[in-house]
């Protein structure tokens, strides 16, 4: 395809985005002549460039549409339902050609004449009541019931009546309605040619080849990769530290900037929704209220091509199983309208996509009697969930709380998608729902792919990088526990966790299998420190038992050859910063070669009981830390991540402490007399735990992070009182760490901001 | 990127073509790999094991950003494996490159074309499916490999 | 030999500096009236102005009345437009065009238009 038939394309479908979003903010203000104006001008475009390029079709289907556009602008014609209904597929039909040329570089063949037709009967409004009434009287009476449009509400919106060049989505986006999860990448190839992304003309912007991009964030890993060997090497070098900190920080500097040029607002694909949503409440007889807010909030544009598809599915579902159809609306007291609220926001190194309703909620009687009635869980079993874990049972293949199949959601296909697309990007999927109440589904992607945090670990004398996204907590068996903690049902190795059975599976013995008899392993394992990672891939939950644990990394993903992706249980390869190599280990692929089973269907009766106390699983767990010789608890749910570095890097403000961190410093808490205790030697590692505490963040000097455990409450004696300050952690009082008793800097109490992020942070499970 | 040194092809008169060969030296055996298909020589290396690779997987190897699979020659021909540093041959095949593990790399080689040899018949299989004939140097034989059938992903699929 | 090329979409100015710098004519572009106008005010003088009517911002017939109001009378203007009514002609000639060019046009139609104004030879 020459030069002049994409720029051709990559406009055109951009006026055609434009086009969308002003169509339904017409219906809001069908009288806005600015809206108008913007829809002829898109429209009016495309006839204008057709032409040169001799593409008849979409000249007369422009022209058509053009016309009764002039008449609208012209103030001669006011926009009804039918015309936007009529102009809506108007789009969609010069879509469906622009897709057409973009694959075989012709028009293709296609019957215009009726849309032609209808458009020209638009522009005598007469005419077309009398079509239309027609149509109706000959239709069933149920046609008159349609319901009236939905109201689109863009709270903070970033997308203005007439959107700013800069913030129109990219062609690539371009797919109609229905949303197409094809990567743009096959696209490209498929035309022979690589594909740009573009934002629309700007003087300040130009457009920058996807390859290019990748390319840029493929040296800026390596640049990571070297910069770590480096802080690693010239940790015990005092004459390199400063050095050494300045190449780190241009180097997060330049990395943020790198992954920021990749970065899209969500409005991207936001902007496709108030179309579905209009179709959809009006095919399911609903009136929906869409909310959107945190349009701004940008994702990696790989990860959120790969979101497009679950979002939509949620989206779908809201409307299809969430809000209720006016009548019983107003039979529960509720406003007929229903309230669909997409929200996106940054939470750390994740973005946040919500989808809630008000919907009627999910009854969880009805979950637990579908999962019953499908075999998806044993009768008595599903009698003892508690209600946060019946919840779960409908991200279940085969499961569909649908009432009726409709043409919408169709049944069984839905929440099972949502969760298999977003964990395939790493993200995470979580449901709240209150019956009567509504429905709320969380995503939680991570920022950018091509770098995770990683948990490292060490197996066979080789190191394993664990993806920490899998990662639920971390348990040490220390030598002299290791006979009594694994017991064996059948030779199937479990460890009793919090009461619940936990399979196991050792790393060292799935990777070697022939090496050993089992006898031989666990006698030379009883002697040895084992550390379970406990892990939750793919809905199955499961402990990984290895040899010892080494720092967390921001590890740089680089893919495998296809020979070693065969063996099915590494996802990729990386440089740790010592410069060894280290295989990334797919939790999943390794629970289902493993054999653990789907959790829903696996977890015994104890396990359960013990659950359904925990309402809120992190404000029980704490990090069990040492600080010379004292033991003490910080809540997991205030720790952000935990730092090994030279003392050297601890500086001072008076007497206090202070860590400096890319020019945000964060008090640090010694009680402990760790810092002291190291003395003078600048050599000497540190490790800080970085908590938040309000709207800041502090470091807690530790000597060891030991683990991380439930704890139970304290009361004390004779009375109702929870003990305050303590918690029983591992059978052991132990104090918690008041992080609010950290007093502030003198300097400036703010100065740590609530994102306080970046490549070196590790966020603990 | 590519190294590609010199010109591997050149006429010296009608009748002779010289081609340039690299010599790597497995065991007692010398052979010759056409210097096009060598992007790089890396030594003194020691690769990472994959658990549960197949045998002829030698490892991976960090090269230029890239995590690069490696084959060895040793293992391919049966010999038994030597721990240690390895010199390692990067290779570029139609699948894109990977490594090659040999005991040694030598020096450029230049052979006249006339002096090539097939595969004698009485090679065994694999030896067949790897060599690529040989030529006669004064010194002895110089056997040549054929990257693209030396690309772990061609082998992999042959052991399948 | 200056032009600048007035339109909001990025196919004609692309297509019109092909064809433009061909001839060789030196090309700078903005994507409505008022950039048009403030690549008049800054830099280099122009000795053409091919301008589109219907664009976001400010038309192509509000610029051509500013720019004549401005004073910038011996920069041509040829109004290249997609509207074959007369009406709309009659309105440009009378802001003062000099020369109008029907979308879509060829390197012939231009050329013609362009020898009008004396620009090329025929």
């Amino acid at each position: 395809m020459d030069e002049l038939t994409r720029e051709f394309l990559i406009e055109s479908q951009e006026g055609l985005d434009r086009m969308e979003r002003c169509l339904t903010d017409l219906e809001e203000r069908p009288q806005d002549t600015e809206l108008l104006g913007e829809i002829f001008r898109s429209v009016h475009t495309i006839k204008g460039t057709t032409g040169f390029l001799g593409f008849k079709r979409l000249e007369r289907l422009a022209h058509a549409g053009e016309n009764l556009l002039g008449l609208l602008r012209d103030g001669k014609l006011s926009a009804n339902q039918a015309i936007i209904t009529g102009l809506l597929h108007l789009m969609d039909a010069l879509r469906g050609i622009l897709k057409t040329i973009e694959t075989d570089n012709k028009e293709g063949e296609g019957e215009d004449a009726e849309l032609i037709g209808r458009l020209h009967e638009l522009q005598h409004p007469e005419a077309a009541v009398a079509t239309m009434n027609a149509k109706a009287a000959a239709a069933s009476s149920a046609n008159a019931h349609t319901p009236a449009p939905p109201i689109v509400h863009q709270a903070r919106s970033s997308v203005p009546a007439i959107p700013d060049p800069e913030t129109a989505p990219a062609p690539v986006d371009v797919r109609g309605a229905v949303i197409d999860s094809k990567p743009p990448a096959d696209a490209a190839s498929e035309s022979g040619k690589p594909k740009t992304i573009t934002t629309a003309a700007s003087d300040s912007t130009l457009r920058v080849d996807v390859i290019l991009l990748n390319r840029m964030m493929n040296l800026v890993g390596e640049l990571v990769l070297t910069r770590n060997q480096i802080l690693q090497a010239t940790s015990l070098d005092p004459n390199l530290t400063l050095l050494s900190r300045r190449l780190d920080m241009v180097t997060a500097d330049l990395r943020e900037s790198v992954m920021k040029a990749r970065m899209q607002p969500v409005s991207n694909v936001f902007s496709k929704f108030p179309r579905i949503i209009r179709d959809l409440s009006q095919a399911l007889h609903r009136k929906v209220r869409l909310v959107m807010e945190g349009q701004e909030t940008e994702l990696d544009k790989s990860l959120l091509e790969a979101i497009k598809d679950p979002l939509t599915h949620a989206v779908r579902n809201s409307l299809d199983h969430g809000i209720e159809p006016p009548d019983v609306r107003i039979a529960a007291g509720k406003d007929p309208e229903g309230t669909l609220k997409l929200r996106a926001y940054q939470e750390s190194s994740h973005v946040i996509i919500e989808v809630s309703d008000d919907g009627a909620g999910i009854r969880v009687e009805r979950v637990r009697a579908k999962a019953i009635e499908r075999g998806l869980i044993a009768a008595e079993r599903a009698a003892q969930l508690a209600d946060r874990e019946l919840l779960q049972l409908i991200f279940l293949p085969g499961f569909s709380t649908a009432e009726a199949v409709t043409n919408v959601s169709g049944r069984g296909v839905g929440m099972d998608v949502v969760r298999t697309n977003v964990e395939k990007i790493g993200g995470k999927v979580e449901i709240d729902s209150r019956a009567g109440k509504g429905t709320t589904l969380r995503l939680r992607i991570p920022l950018t792919l091509a770098i995770i945090p990683a948990l490292i670990v060490r197996s066979l004398n080789q190191s394993f990088a664990l993806p920490q996204g899998a990662l639920s907590e971390l348990v040490h068996i220390p030598p002299e526990r290791a006979s009594a903690a694994f017991e064996y049902m059948e030779g199937t190795p479990l460890y009793r966790l919090r009461g619940q059975l936990l399979p196991l599976i050792f790393l060292d013995r799935l990777l070697s299998p022939g090496a050993g008899s089992t006898s031989l392993a666990s006698e030379a394992r009883a002697e040895r420190d084992n550390f379970i990672a406990v892990l939750d891939a793919d809905g199955r939950r499961f402990g990984l038992v290895v040899d010892g644990l080494a720092d967390p990394e921001e590890i740089v993903v680089k893919p495998l050859s296809s020979v070693l992706k065969s063996i099915g249980l590494y996802s990729g390869a990386t440089v740790l910063g010592s410069g060894d190599l280290a295989l990334i280990l797919d939790p999943g692929s390794i629970a289902s070669r493993a054999g653990v089973a789907l959790r829903s269907n696996d977890e015994g009766h104890a396990e359960v009981s013990q659950e359904e106390e925990e309402s809120d699983v992190m404000a029980s767990r704490y990090l069990l830390v040492e600080a010379s010789e004292r033991r003490a608890a910080v809540p997991l749910g205030d720790v952000l991540r935990i730092e090994r570095l030279p003392l050297s890097r601890i500086e001072y403000i008076g007497y206090r402490p202070v860590l400096n961190f890319d020019g945000q410093l964060l008090p640090v808490e010694d009680s402990g007399g760790v810092l002291a205790a190291a003395g003078g030697n600048p050599n000497a590692q540190v490790t800080v735990v970085v908590c938040r505490e309000g709207t800041r963040h502090v470091g807690i000097a530790v000597s060891h992070v030991l683990d991380v455990a439930a704890g139970d409450e304290l009361f004390e004696a004779g009375s109702q009182h929870r003990a305050s300050g303590v918690t029983l952690l591992n059978d052991q009082v132990t104090g918690i760490v008041d992080l609010g008793a950290v007093p502030p800097l003198p300097l400036n109490p703010q100065i740590t901001s609530p994102q306080l992020t970046d490549w070196t942070t590790e966020t603990v499970a | 990127m590519t190294t590609r040194t010199g010109l591997t092809l050149r006429k010296d008169s009608a009748s002779t073509v010289i081609l340039e060969m690299c010599s790597v030296r497995v065991g007692q055996t010398l052979f010759g790999i056409p210097i096009t298909h060598i992007l790089e020589i890396v030594g003194g290396t020691i690769p990472q094991a994959v658990p549960l690779a197949p045998s002829f997987v030698g490892g991976l190897v960090h090269y230029r950003g890239d995590v690069l699979t490696t084959v060895s020659l040793r293992q391919l021909l049966g010999l038994p494996a030597t721990s240690g540093k390895h010199d390692i041959l990067v290779l570029e095949s139609a699948s894109g490159c990977f490594g090659l593990l040999v005991d040694s790399v030598g020096e450029v080689l230049t052979v006249n074309a006339a002096d090539h040899e097939p595969n004698p018949s009485i090679l065994d299989e694999r030896r067949r499916t790897l060599f690529d004939g040989a030529y006669k140097l004064t010194e002895g034989l110089l056997i040549m490999l054929d990257p693209e059938r030396l690309d772990p992903m061609r082998l992999g699929a042959a052991a399948a | 030999m200056r032009a600048l090329i007035v339109d909001d979409s990025r196919f004609v100015r692309d297509f019109l500096r092909g064809l433009l710098e061909e001839k060789g004519i030196e090309c700078e572009e903005a994507s409505d009236g008022k950039a048009g106008l403030s690549h008049l005010h800054e830099g280099d003088p122009f000795d053409l102005a091919l301008v589109d009517w219907n664009m976001p911002v400010m038309d192509g017939l509000d610029m051509l009345k500013n720019m004549r109001a401005e004073g910038y009378a011996d920069v041509k203007v040829m109004m290249v437009t997609t509207e074959a009514e007369d009406d709309f002609i009659i309105r440009s000639l009378d802001a003062g065009a000099d020369e109008y060019l029907m979308k879509p046009f060829d390197n012939e139609a231009l050329t013609e238009k362009l020898a009008m104004l004396g620009f090329v030879e025929a």
